[in-house]
């Protein structure tokens, strides 16, 4: 739970302080929001399952955005970088479509 | 995409009708929930209560702090429109009204210079009979170098869906073409117009009505719909030469199959404005300067020879052709 309390620590911070992002980190912000997101929806899936833990969540919220990021990278070097972006976004948002769904179910009960 | 390399402690919660060589497919529809999840839990379950260091309660906020702050930064970034786009633009908006201003500035002196020319040529010209200074006034009403005014038509055709530029809907066959307008005008002239103006753009024998993607551009001026073909002459002889030419049909054509209204309409009263005196290619003056020719050798359009005397109507002269 510390985690998530820092999470909303940093994104009020972020948005009183508006710091500025690198010009050259700019290409894989989308990305990198997105895989941000897949770990957020991820965590609360986790948590309404009874399985959240701290330590998890803030790893996977990394590696997601720093793996995301690093995959579009790798596709501008090769020639790729907008197919890869596509397919990143269509594998993280298949993920995020079924952990809503399992949101759903914890909320809804259908 | 897994944090770490431990197998999944927890089976697929159900099997779904997916083929099960479709690893890829399985793995991404239905384990979506990273499994270092289960795995923790299972640690948890498996050790008791987990211990927790202080170094890693503080490791673990300060990442939570990073990764909150670096998020809503990028979504902020995101969000805002990219200054190097709207500065681009800015700078082309600027440029573009500039050099209107600058084209308008020159226009009006342009035309202030015309006018100072017409008042001096009429000093120089003053001791010389009536006669050719009527013949003068004639040519430069049918060189279109004077603003003329009297009875004649309007042909206005417009866009159509109200010609609005920018409107997705308006294909390129709703549009009034610059073919349209030649059709017109040449009908125009062919019923014995003495001067025509498109949209105030005074139609000379040099005149070129062209098109510039969805513009049409008469002397290199864009125009704007709707455009309102003005002819100074016998109102009911253009009227028939409308007919006898075909344009009405083609008019009626265009307005049945691509809905580009038009209209055309007598006046009692129309007036034209004057273009600057085009500059003589080929013409030059051997000795004095009453016999110039205003016509310019280089356009060929116009069978002035043919032109009655000076004084009388001269309602049967023909421009044959405004390219």
């Amino acid at each position: 739970m510390i985690a998530v309390v820092g999470l909303v620590v940093g994104v009020v911070a972020g948005l009183v302080l508006q710091p500025q992002v690198p010009v050259v980190l700019q290409p894989y912000l989308p990305i990198a929001v997105v895989a941000a997101l897949d770990a957020l929806f991820g965590g609360l899936r986790a948590m309404l399952d009874g399985l959240f833990d701290d330590k998890v969540f803030l790893v996977s919220f990394l590696s997601n955005v720093v793996v995301a990021a690093l995959i579009v990278f790798l596709g501008d070097q090769l020639g790729v970088g907008s197919q890869l972006s596509t397919a990143v976004v269509v594998v993280l948002g298949i993920r995020i479509f079924s952990n809503a769904a399992a949101i759903r179910r914890h909320i809804f009960k259908a | 995409m897994t944090a770490d390399g431990t197998p999944p402690q927890r089976p697929p919660v159900r099997r779904g009708p997916v083929d099960a060589s479709m690893t890829l497919l399985n793995e991404v529809m239905h384990r979506p929930l990273d499994p270092g999840y289960a795995a923790a839990a299972a640690a948890r379950a498996a050790d008791g209560a987990p211990r927790r260091t202080r170094s890693g309660v503080v490791l673990l906020v300060v990442l939570a702090v990073l990764l909150g702050v670096v998020t809503t930064a990028a979504a902020i970034d995101l969000r805002a429109p990219r200054p190097a786009v709207l500065e681009a633009r800015a700078t082309l908006e600027q440029e573009i009204t500039d050099r209107q201003a600058q084209a308008d500035a020159l226009a009006t002196r342009s035309g202030e210079l015309s006018a100072q020319i017409g008042t001096l040529q009429d000093e120089a010209l003053g001791g010389l009979s009536d006669s050719v200074l009527a013949d003068l006034a004639q040519e430069g009403a049918l060189t279109g170098s004077q603003a003329v005014e009297g009875p004649g038509v309007i042909v206005t055709l417009d866009d159509a869906g109200g010609g609005g530029l920018g409107s997705d809907d308006a294909s390129s066959a709703s549009l009034v073409h610059d073919s349209d307008l030649q059709r017109v005008v040449n009908a125009l002239w062919s019923g014995g117009a003495e001067a025509v103006a498109i949209n105030d753009q005074r139609l000379t024998g040099l005149s070129a009505i062209r098109s510039a993607g969805d513009a049409i551009l008469v002397d290199l001026q864009p125009l704007v719909a709707p455009y309102h073909v003005e002819a100074v002459g016998d109102a009911d002889a253009m009227r028939s030469a409308l007919v006898r030419t075909g344009a009405s049909d083609y008019l009626r054509l265009l307005s049945s199959q691509y809905g580009i209204e038009s209209s055309v309409a007598a006046q009692s009263r129309l007036a034209l404005p004057g273009r600057p005196t085009p500059t003589l290619y080929f013409a030059s003056v051997p000795g004095a300067p009453v016999d110039s020719d205003p016509d310019p050798a280089g356009s060929g359009t116009s069978d002035e020879d043919t032109a009655p005397p000076a004084g009388t109507d001269s309602s049967d002269q023909r421009q044959e052709s405004v390219e």
